[in-house]
């Protein structure tokens, strides 16, 4: 099972003389993007190495997140794309009929969402992640209809309390019983070997995505 | 007290007075004032003594005595004379200290100068730093454009470790740093910044210690003590500073 965000062994990790030198970024970009809060607090892991205290990073997040930065940071402010990376909700709403029409979730998806929450006429930030979330699960086959709405219940009711922390989801099945539950990071979980874990979704990478996808025909709206 | 036209009142506590938490104008506190929770208000003054129980978020911030505040503190402008004590994280746009302030936890601001001596058991960040008396930070300095005028010798100024665009620690050769040099005639007429790693575009020091400094153009100049320097396009050091190891990366 992936450990979350933690216990990185060192083949993930990339040290910061690395990075620079595969990107082609200067300490400077990279402390202001620390600094306007496009790169996490939590990406920057402190080990001692022979030459002193290096900074290392998990290799695929921020060569992905650099990434994005650079091919952005034409269009968009360094506040926009902080917006955009960041846990915390969007400020937008829309019908679930735009949803749809938009592709970015699924009818089945968005059908468990209303049979849990009673057909909301207009979908708040924490209904769509909520619907992406199961999609997500669902399009991959990892969990059935039944699962997917007590996804969606657990992040409806849940999700806020977060504040934008980071966090995992998690759905566990044991002897055919489902439970789902929302991990704030940084956190490591041990399960017992008869429990399997069906899905584990990095919910800040989730909302990064769907924040992405609502932004690409929504601009200037987030 | 006043009523203002927004319906919300300014105060003032002379003597001895306790206030309720709340949404104020201008506060200001000319004896000892103790505010029971959270306050939000426009200006916040205090000549005296104040404790705040909650956290504050004021538009301006003058303490020119002491303030306690035991948790956040959010201001767009800041200037502290006196002492200000923060058990938790401080957001200040502009943030002047002339005499102490203590965060006991992350200091964020968009320029930061300190005059006095300031204390961050965590993090400090700013879009322009600039010290010219003492600081001692736990975490990370991470700022646009940092720059340190050392110069008096009761102010040791330690940072973990410092991230920025263009890093400058200067020995001050002014008046005041002449003075000092005659009241201390045979210790160091200056202070010196200690830290563990300095990392940026570039850097130019003077009167340094530090394990790992390194960036893309670096200049160590007189009075720098530096273990490793990692140096990507330009390298200069200065005949009396001390490098043990230097690499081109």
């Amino acid at each position: 099972m992936d450990a979350g965000q933690h216990g990185h062994t060192d083949e993930d990790l990339i040290s910061k003389k690395e990075l620079l030198e595969q990107t082609g970024i200067s300490y400077g970009q990279l402390y202001r993007w620390k600094r306007k809060n496009l790169i996490p607090e939590e990406w920057f892991i402190r080990r001692s190495t022979f030459t002193g205290q290096e900074t290392f990073f998990p290799r695929q997040q921020i060569l992905a997140r650099i990434e994005k930065i650079q091919s952005m940071k034409d269009d968009l402010s360094l506040d926009e794309m902080a917006a955009m990376f960041s846990p915390n909700p969007a400020r937008l709403t829309l019908s679930p009929q735009e949803l749809l029409k938009r592709n970015i979730v699924t009818k089945t998806a968005l059908d468990c969402l209303n049979n849990r929450a009673g057909n909301p006429p207009v979908l708040t930030f924490e209904h769509i992640l909520s619907v992406y979330a199961a999609d997500q699960a669902l399009r991959t086959g990892t969990v059935n209809l039944d699962e997917a709405g007590l996804m969606i219940e657990v992040l409806i009711e849940h999700y806020p309390r977060l504040e934008g922390r980071a966090c995992d989801l998690l759905v566990v099945r044991k002897l055919g019983v489902t439970m789902c539950c929302l991990l704030a990071n940084p956190a490591e979980v041990w399960w017992d070997a008869a429990s399997h874990v069906a899905v584990h979704l990095h919910l800040a990478e989730c909302v990064e995505e769907l924040k992405m996808k609502l932004a690409q025909e929504t601009e200037g709206k987030m | 007290m006043h009523q203002s036209e927004a319906g919300v009142r300014d105060v003032r506590i002379t003597g001895e007075g306790t206030l309720g938490p709340g949404m104020y104008r201008d506060v200001h506190v000319l004896g000892s004032g103790a505010i029971q929770g959270d306050c939000r208000c426009r200006r916040f003054k205090v000549h005296g003594e104040a404790e705040l129980a909650g956290r504050m978020d004021a538009d301006s911030l003058h303490v020119f005595g002491t303030l306690d505040v035991r948790h956040g503190l959010d201001t767009k402008a800041m200037h502290v004379f006196g002492t200000l004590s923060a058990s938790d994280d401080v957001h200040g746009g502009e943030v002047r200290v002339f005499g102490l302030m203590e965060v006991h936890g992350d200091l964020a601001a968009d320029t930061l100068n300190i005059h006095g001596v300031v204390t961050v058991d965590g993090g400090c960040q700013a879009e322009w730093f600039c010290c010219r008396g003492g600081v001692q930070i736990e975490g990370l300095l991470n700022a646009g454009i940092i720059r340190f005028d050392l110069g008096n010798p009761g102010l040791p100024c330690v940072v973990r470790e410092i991230g920025a665009e263009r890093i400058e620690v200067r020995r001050r050769r002014d008046l005041v740093a002449a003075i000092h040099r005659i009241i201390h005639p045979r210790g160091s007429a200056s202070n010196r910044l200690t830290a563990s790693a300095i990392e940026g575009d570039v850097v130019t020091l003077e009167d340094t210690e530090a394990d790992v400094v390194r960036g893309d153009q670096v200049d160590i100049g007189s009075g720098c003590r530096i273990r490793r320097v990692e140096y990507k396009s330009v390298y200069h050091q200065a005949d009396d500073a001390k490098v043990e190891e230097v690499v081109q990366v």
